[in-house]
């Protein structure tokens, strides 16, 4: 096995995603690049550092697989407070980049509180489940203070709604710690929520890479196995099997929507929207969010509707209108950003859109 | 014969062997985890092709017959051959027939015992656990100490008694190197032994009944408390 990378962070605080399908490599350059794959000759250049020992801790990058490794003799919370440096007898191990203990103490109080991971403290890692033990990881990676974290398919047992959260809640610590993120997923709808940069890597070598929204539709575009959209409900797989089968227009496989409130929405109905996606933190209703939102889960209208059970509505613009053999897939604009929208052949006929035309988008789910 | 009778009845120079038997077996268990520690360690993190043959070399003791061991040992170290005469000089005395001569050969004897739990921990260990430490970015001594340690316990107990008990139960290498002086290399076993070639069988039986408790105690103890409650689930 050799297997050569070179990363070259152009931003102090970059988040960078791989794709792949299983056995492309992702993995095993993954933990080459973490130093911990013997015999494998990597490069990595960080904050202007270059290293390529292995199994060194001083790498500035900490590893976090899908299985999650935590030390089962501690206790979450012991389990944090090892890696922070602070042991369960007082002691702390020196740290070229260690920060006060009082930022720590905060750091650790902020991320527990974030990851929810407060009732699991006093548990040992033995009781808890797949998806509890890859919360503690990751955020057990985060206290250890060091900038870069490599993840491995780190929340792969969380369920999608939670997985959103834990991405949410990642991007906004990393962007108050400074910390770079490479993650690999075989979910391109993961990485493209959270990713600024892509890298489409298969058969061990680099295929693309390039930023999240240019990427993102070549990506979509090369993708004929549906198995890479497996979050989405089982009715929605079904339809992309289906889909599949005749004549694949990728775009429409998901509707991919960066909120950024703006002033296009009055303030009762975004106040509707955060609660229809289940943040019923206000706090996290300040911070910049990120949706996946299944074409088919947005509907169009040409007024605002009133007497509706759907209440989350947006007014947005027809850009494109893509005709499939079943149904309509309309790209609409909205705040500068572009959402898909899957209707029936009836219902276009029946709307008559045109581009240009002024609509109301209606999201059926959210998060 | 109640137990208060059987600690009665036992004469001095089975105390003697008693006293003899456990500080063989407690120097052995001392001596053992303070080599085969950092030795498991190394070969538990050691992959290159010289591991089949560490790893014959410390089972061999649990295959052969202690005849061939202490056969090999007393020609080793015998006064005309260089190891002997070292063993003279440091020792200050012969290595047949002295007690440090059955304390090596009981180290010998017991090493796959305590060697093999610590191996399988460590490798076990140096795996996920100790990867995890390292991109943690834990210094060797602060994960030796505060991961692999700790997760190590159960098996370097498990090692220790182990060890300890299988030293109780030794009989040809100590027989072949020691002989059977009292108090200075007649441990319990021998003497049952010499109880028995003179007909002496009560005791004899005090003695067997001894080994027995001895052994079926500290077996007992460990498998009943040696499992850390952090291994035991809800369920």
């Amino acid at each position: 096995m050799h297997a050569q990378c070179e990363f070259k962070s152009a931003s102090p605080c970059f988040k960078i995603g791989i794709f792949g399908a299983s056995g492309s490599g992702k993995t095993t350059l993954m933990q080459s690049v973490a130093g911990l794959k013997k015999a494998a000759d990597y490069h990595l250049y960080f904050e202007n550092q270059h290293y390529n020992s292995f199994a060194d801790i001083k790498h500035p990058g900490v590893y976090v697989g899908a299985d999650a490794p935590l030390f089962e003799h501690l206790s979450v919370l012991q389990n944090l407070e090892l890696a922070q440096g602070k042991t369960y007898s007082g002691s702390r191990f020196k740290r070229s980049n260690k920060s006060s203990g009082l930022d720590r103490e905060s750091m650790l109080r902020q991320i527990i509180e974030r990851f929810e991971i407060a009732q699991l403290l006093e548990q040992y890692p033995k009781s808890l489940s797949g998806g509890e033990k890859q919360r503690v990881a990751l955020a057990r990676a985060l206290v250890c203070g060091k900038k870069l974290l490599l993840l491995d398919e780190a929340l792969s047992a969380l369920d999608w709604p939670r997985r959103m959260h834990m991405l949410n809640q990642l991007a906004h610590l990393c962007a108050q710690h400074s910390i770079s993120v490479i993650m690999i997923s075989h979910s391109l709808q993961e990485l493209a929520i959270f990713c600024s940069h892509l890298m489409h890597i298969d058969k061990a070598k680099l295929i693309d890479a390039g930023e999240t929204e240019h990427m993102l539709p070549k990506l979509l575009a090369g993708q004929t196995d549906s198995s890479h959209f497996d979050e989405p409900s089982i009715a929605h797989q079904h339809w992309w099997t289906a889909l599949d089968v005749h004549s694949p227009i990728p775009q429409t496989k998901e509707a991919l929507i960066q909120w950024e409130i703006t002033g296009t929405i009055n303030e009762g109905e975004r106040r509707l929207i955060y609660e229809k996606a289940s943040l019923s933190n206000t706090e996290q209703a300040s911070n910049r969010k990120k949706f996946v939102i299944e074409a088919s889960d947005v509907s169009i209208a040409k007024s605002p509707l009133s007497d509706t059970s759907f209440i989350n509505q947006i007014p947005a613009e027809v850009l494109v209108i893509n005709q499939l053999s079943d149904a309509v897939i309309i790209e609409a604009g909205l705040s500068g950003q572009r959402v898909f929208s899957r209707i029936s052949n009836a219902s276009m006929q029946r709307l008559n859109l045109r581009v240009k035309d002024k609509i109301w988008l209606i999201f059926k789910a959210l998060g | 014969m109640t137990d208060l009778s059987l600690f009665t009845a036992l004469s001095l120079q089975d105390w003697q062997a008693i006293r003899l038997t456990l500080s063989l077996a407690f120097y052995t268990v001392i001596i053992l985890l303070v080599i085969g520690l950092p030795l498991a360690w190394i070969i538990a993190n050691y992959q290159g092709a010289l591991r089949p043959v560490i790893e014959t070399i410390i089972a061999l003791p649990l295959v052969l017959p202690p005849t061939v061991l202490g056969f090999y040992l007393i020609t080793a170290f015998s006064p005309d051959t260089w190891l002997g005469q070292l063993w003279i000089e440091i020792v200050g005395g012969q290595f047949v027939f002295s007690f440090t001569g059955i304390l090596v050969g009981s180290i010998i004897y017991s090493l796959p015992f305590v060697m093999q739990p610590l191996i399988a921990a460590f490798s076990s260990i140096s795996k996920g656990p100790q990867l995890s430490a390292i991109t943690l970015g834990m210094p060797f001594y602060y994960r030796f100490w505060y991961v692999v340690l700790p997760m190590a316990k159960p098996s370097i107990i498990t090692a220790s008694t182990l060890g300890f008990a299988h030293t109780l139960g030794e009989f040809g290498l100590l027989l072949m190197i020691g002989g059977n002086i009292p108090g200075s290399t007649q441990v319990v076993s021998i003497a049952l032994f010499n109880y028995v070639e003179t007909l002496e069988y009560d005791a004899a039986h005090r003695l067997a009944l001894l080994l027995m408790m001895f052994s079926f105690i500290s077996l007992f103890l460990l498998y009943k408390f040696n499992r850390p409650k952090y291994l035991l689930t809800d369920e």
